[in-house]
């Protein structure tokens, strides 16, 4: 097992590698300059030419990019921004945290209400639970999370004003929203793959047996179908992690939250290379070691495997 | 068949399924007694109900799309059909258990062999946990299987080690009916006689009555008592073994020994039933197995025909059973 998050952690590094050389290609194909967003509309040619020299723009592709890669997994350093003259790695750790807070608390939300749900659902299989779970289901991935957004702050927010509209001054109240309008599809398709799987392990032999044996319905339920239903799901809240952290774009919009989504998108309207290629190479690396953890988890609920990944090892 | 030890007594048992607005008639009107230590055969084709019935029994049919419209399990005084829930699941893996036909899936995949035996132990004979572990480690051992290997999981065995670890299961509690669904079927021939002298052995040593559940003549030959030849799910005929294998009367009966390949007589092909077993949505008039019947006359297509004993607790649902005598004597 060790042995194979080892090699699993190696292999991180050809993929990092990758997504840099990515990254960067796609900045330097991109049209615009930063010299000239840096230095606004009024900077004359010659300021800009100088600009560009200072910034070593006008290098050839393959300097540019050796001196990146360089920089980047020999010194480990991300960069300054162009636009802030602050370290990358800094800007990014501090907008994480609210980054962070927001995709954790929606996990929590998506799996501790969208499964239940699912459940609920597949239990009561054609039943009024289940139509009334898959309706708001069909709602929860129908509607856009930028249009709940609003509605949830004109009500909550304007109308009753209970919650604050925007910003993170007002501590865990600030996150109350953003929370919901950006978990309610997480939710809605949680609930949705969960109550699938389950029904497809309830109808399996082993469910029989468990029941054949004399166990209540309950210890059926959640002894035998729940575990064997995770497995799939394991891998959708693992993804839907890693896509929070990147893609709670819109929502850090609509409430003014300074989170990663937000520094990214500014980045990449102004040409700030740094930031992005710095945005985009931290998003993989977490996004590679959520994948890895899910394996990982995968390994102690599915024993068939663990087998696999310890080899021929203990196998018959 | 007035007998004071009889254990089980189905009487008039008919399933449904329901299937896209389809009333599937899976099990019709099946009636039969077992007593205590004995051995019933069901046998019959893939899809005949004999599945069915057993599940039906242990109340472990898929509900909806099953539904149990009619009849009565009478099992040690009580209606199965009867009793709650909550009462069934004491009767389950204590007083009557399954052995499942598909040993690859009958298991749970992430669960440790020895602790589903275990857990069945422990729920039906209230003792700790460490004592339960003792018990499951014995049965494995019982059905040949190294008691260390109690921590493994079900992809590590076999396929004939798993069908043991579900019988041992089985038999974990000690139950007075033993429900044998194709215990054998998946399993390789050489297994087969062992896992077959396996059950034989236990059901001896702790006097369990068993419903066997085959397709399987030669099975039948070897552990059962009694015999019910299902087809399109009714009784067809009913007897003793030696009844039904001296002495078939109901032409399918006739048919399926008709099909065993003989090995004395040097013949190049099989000579199986012609046809194929009805849809149980839609089953003909009459007698069920008319179209594909040799003997198959007017009368057989007019009306649904009735068990008759005819002799000897032997009984047969046919009315052509003096044309048949004299068409056997003429082959003869």
């Amino acid at each position: 097992m060790i042995r194979y998050i080892g090699k699993r952690l190696l292999w991180m590094i050809p993929v990092m590698l990758g997504i840099a050389i990515l990254i960067f290609s796609i900045m330097y194909i991109c049209p615009g300059d930063p010299a000239s967003s840096l230095l606004g509309p009024s900077a004359s040619a010659v300021e800009l030419a100088a600009k560009r020299e200072e910034m070593g723009l006008n290098d050839p592709y393959i300097v540019r990019l050796g001196r990146y890669l360089y920089q980047t997994f020999i010194k480990f350093d991300l960069g300054t921004s162009y636009k802030f003259g602050t370290s990358v790695f800094a800007g990014l750790m501090e907008r994480m945290q609210y980054t962070l807070v927001i995709a954790l608390l929606c996990m929590a939300l998506q799996v501790f209400v969208g499964t239940p749900l699912g459940i609920a659902a597949a239990t009561h299989h054609n039943g009024i639970a289940d139509r009334i779970c898959m309706f708001l289901a069909l709602l929860g991935v129908s509607i856009p999370a930028f249009w709940l957004a609003l509605m949830l702050v004109l009500i909550f927010a304007v109308n009753l004003g209970w919650l604050p509209t925007s910003g993170v001054s007002n501590g865990l109240a600030s996150f109350i929203l953003p929370c919901i309008a950006n978990s309610f599809a997480g939710i809605a398709s949680q609930a949705r793959h969960t109550r699938s799987s389950m029904l497809e392990v309830i109808r399996s032999d082993y469910i029989v047996t468990a029941k054949a044996k004399g166990l209540s319905e309950k210890t059926v339920l959640f002894r035998h179908a729940l575990p064997n239903a995770l497995i799939p799901i394991i891998t959708i809240v693992g993804n839907g992690m890693g896509m929070m952290l990147g893609g709670t774009v819109i929502i850090e919009n609509v409430f003014a939250i300074p989170g990663v989504g937000r520094y990214m998108t500014d980045a990449i309207n102004s040409r700030d290379y740094p930031v992005v290629m710095g945005g985009v190479l931290i998003l993989g690396l977490i996004f590679s070691l959520i994948m890895l953890l899910v394996d990982i988890v995968y390994a102690f609920v599915d024993p068939r495997i663990k087998a696999q990944y310890e080899g021929r090892k203990g196998k018959k | 068949m007035a007998n004071k030890d009889v254990l089980l007594s189905v009487k008039d048992l008919t399933v449904e399924y329901t299937s896209e607005g389809e009333v599937i008639h899976a099990v019709n009107h099946v009636s039969f007694e077992l007593e205590k230590g004995k051995t019933i055969g069901l046998v019959g084709e893939t899809g005949a109900g004999k599945t069915s019935i057993a599940r039906a029994i242990l109340r472990i049919l898929p509900e909806p799309p099953a539904r149990v419209p009619g009849g009565e399990i009478e099992f040690e005084g009580k209606d199965l059909l009867k009793v709650s829930e909550a009462d069934m699941q004491k009767i389950r893996g204590k007083e009557i258990s399954m052995i499942f036909q598909d040993p690859m899936t009958a298991l749970n995949p992430i669960m440790r062999v020895g602790e589903q035996i275990a857990e069945v132990v422990k729920l039906h004979e209230h003792c700790s946990r460490q004592e339960s572990i003792e018990k499951a480690k014995k049965m494995l051992e019982m059905v040949g299987i190294p008691g260390e290997r109690f921590y493994e999981y079900p992809h590590q065995f076999s396929g004939g080690m798993k069908q043991r670890v579900v019988i041992a299961m089985a038999l974990a509690c000690s139950p007075t009916l033993l429900l044998a669904d194709e215990p054998t079927t998946a399993l390789d021939v050489t297994i087969q006689a062992q896992v077959l002298d396996m059950i034989n052995d236990l059901k001896r040593k702790l006097n369990t009555s068993m419903i066997m559940i085959t397709h399987d003549l030669g099975i039948v030959a070897e552990v059962c008592d009694t015999v019910a030849v299902i087809y399109a799910g009714e009784i067809m005929e009913y007897g003793t073994r030696e009844q039904i294998f001296h002495d078939p009367r109901y032409p399918y009966t006739i048919g399926l020994f008709g099909s065993l390949p003989d090995l004395n007589s040097d013949v190049e092909r099989l000579s199986p039933i012609e046809g194929l077993p009805p849809n149980p949505a839609d089953l003909p008039r009459g007698c069920a197995f008319h179209p594909r019947c040799p003997y198959a006359g007017e009368e057989c297509r007019k009306e649904h025909i009735e068990l008759k004993d005819i002799g000897g607790g032997h009984l047969c649902r046919c009315c052509r059973l003096n044309e048949i005598a004299a068409g056997k004597a003429k082959e003869v």
